[in-house]
């Protein structure tokens, strides 16, 4: 019962990468990436032998990683890929065994279009031979994956992402430890009393049980009392 | 495009042309390992070296995480990827009865392509099942093993946080 509806996930898969192998490719190696990431800073976050300061980089870290891998790849890869795409159609890169006659970007794209080589007898293309038709298809194929998968996979996934990673954890690593800086200060001023007062104001027990909190203007007179016997000093 | 069009043609010798036309058939497992190949070099490196505002414990914990990651991840994805390429060529051939998956193409090129597919789909199941099962608790794992050395430098800030 199973068995049916997975065997159908399945062939319905084979055939999108039968479409486009190097897409295929792409999509699935940016999506296993991001989960990893994933997993990565959720494990990060509930790992107690990681100091709190080291988990304020590597959670960001490795939640950007996920999102820029979704990002980068799928729109560099995809770009690099159609590049090469165009550059065997345009004929700008070639196998020098074709022959002359074929040696053209309007020949070698009508010839792409064509699904097998029985359908080339139709568009009578002159020198057109089964090898040389199989040739352009696997050339084809093959730029394509060199340009998306290999270097479009690599640039993306192992150079601009580690760097934007690591730009976008610095920053936020910073502005948490401005944030903490404002708490420390505020702490520990000798300078304003009235704000160091107000971090040590607690509710009082009898209040915790109740609907009833504290007026907030009764700490006001302590402070000022404070504050001016701070002054006078 | 015009760019594309002012590139001047390039011929590549037959010796190059099989070369080209062979990566036109590298699988996910492949793919996976020569990006964790090229990854423990670059990434590593890129990890350490444009993180140098930050504290020495920090850049280390990153480093250490990056290659754990890397090492393991690289390790089972090839793996995982190559036991489900096996299984989609087995589930695509005749001799298998029970869970054959009968190819809907009678062209030799088609069917190569299809199981192909079939392979690599099912590579990408196992491998997205092998992370989470994995890959994250072994990362988690070394990362637990290395945070019960060092101390943190800054415990000041530590106490307000």
């Amino acid at each position: 019962m199973i068995v049916k509806p997975l065997k159908n996930a399945v062939i319905w898969s084979a055939n999108i990468y039968k479409k486009n192998p190097s897409r295929f490719l792409n999509v699935t190696t940016a999506a296993t990436f991001s989960i990893l990431s994933a997993g990565e800073a959720i494990a990060i976050k509930n790992n107690d032998h990681i100091p709190d300061e080291q988990k304020k980089f590597m959670v960001p870290q490795a939640i950007c990683e996920g999102l820029i891998n979704v990002g980068i790849i799928l729109s560099l890869s995809t770009a690099l890929t159609k590049l090469g795409s165009k550059l065997v159609k345009k004929g700008r890169i070639l196998p020098a065994q074709l022959p002359d006659s074929i040696k053209s970007g309007e020949k070698i794209t009508e010839i792409l279009k064509l699904k097998d080589f029985k359908d080339a007898a139709s568009k009578n293309i002159k020198d057109l031979t089964e090898t040389s038709f199989n040739t352009i298809k696997a050339f084809h194929t093959g730029i394509t994956t060199i340009a998306g998968p290999l270097i479009g996979l690599f640039t993306a996934q192992n150079i601009i992402n580690p760097i934007l990673t690591n730009k976008f954890a610095s920053w936020y690593r910073k502005k948490c430890k401005e944030q903490n800086s404002i708490k420390l200060a505020r702490k520990e001023s000798p300078i304003i009393p009235a704000l160091r007062l107000s971090d040590e104001i607690k509710i009082h027990p009898s209040f915790s049980s109740s609907m009833q909190k504290p007026n907030p203007y009764s700490f006001f007179a302590n402070n000022s009392l404070y504050y001016n016997n701070y002054m006078k000093k | 495009m015009s760019i594309i069009n002012k590139i001047k043609p390039i011929e590549l010798n037959s010796k190059f042309t099989k070369k080209v036309c062979d990566i036109g058939h590298l699988d996910a497992a492949q793919l996976r390992l020569y990006l964790g190949v090229t990854a423990l070099g670059t990434k590593s490196s890129i990890d350490y070296l444009t993180n140098k505002k930050l504290d020495k414990d920090t850049r280390k914990y990153s480093l250490i995480k990056t290659i754990a990651k890397i090492v393991i991840g690289t390790t089972t994805g090839v793996l995982v990827r190559k036991a489900g390429l096996e299984i989609g060529k087995k589930l695509t051939s005749k001799a298998c009865k029970n869970f054959r998956i009968a190819v809907p193409y009678t062209k030799q090129a088609d069917k190569k392509v299809f199981i192909e597919g079939v392979s690599n789909s099912l590579a990408f199941v196992a491998t997205v099942i092998s992370t989470i099962c994995l890959d994250v608790p072994l990362i988690n794992k070394v990362l637990s093993q290395v945070g019960k050395k060092p101390k943190s430098e800054n415990k000041q800030m530590d106490e307000v946080a």
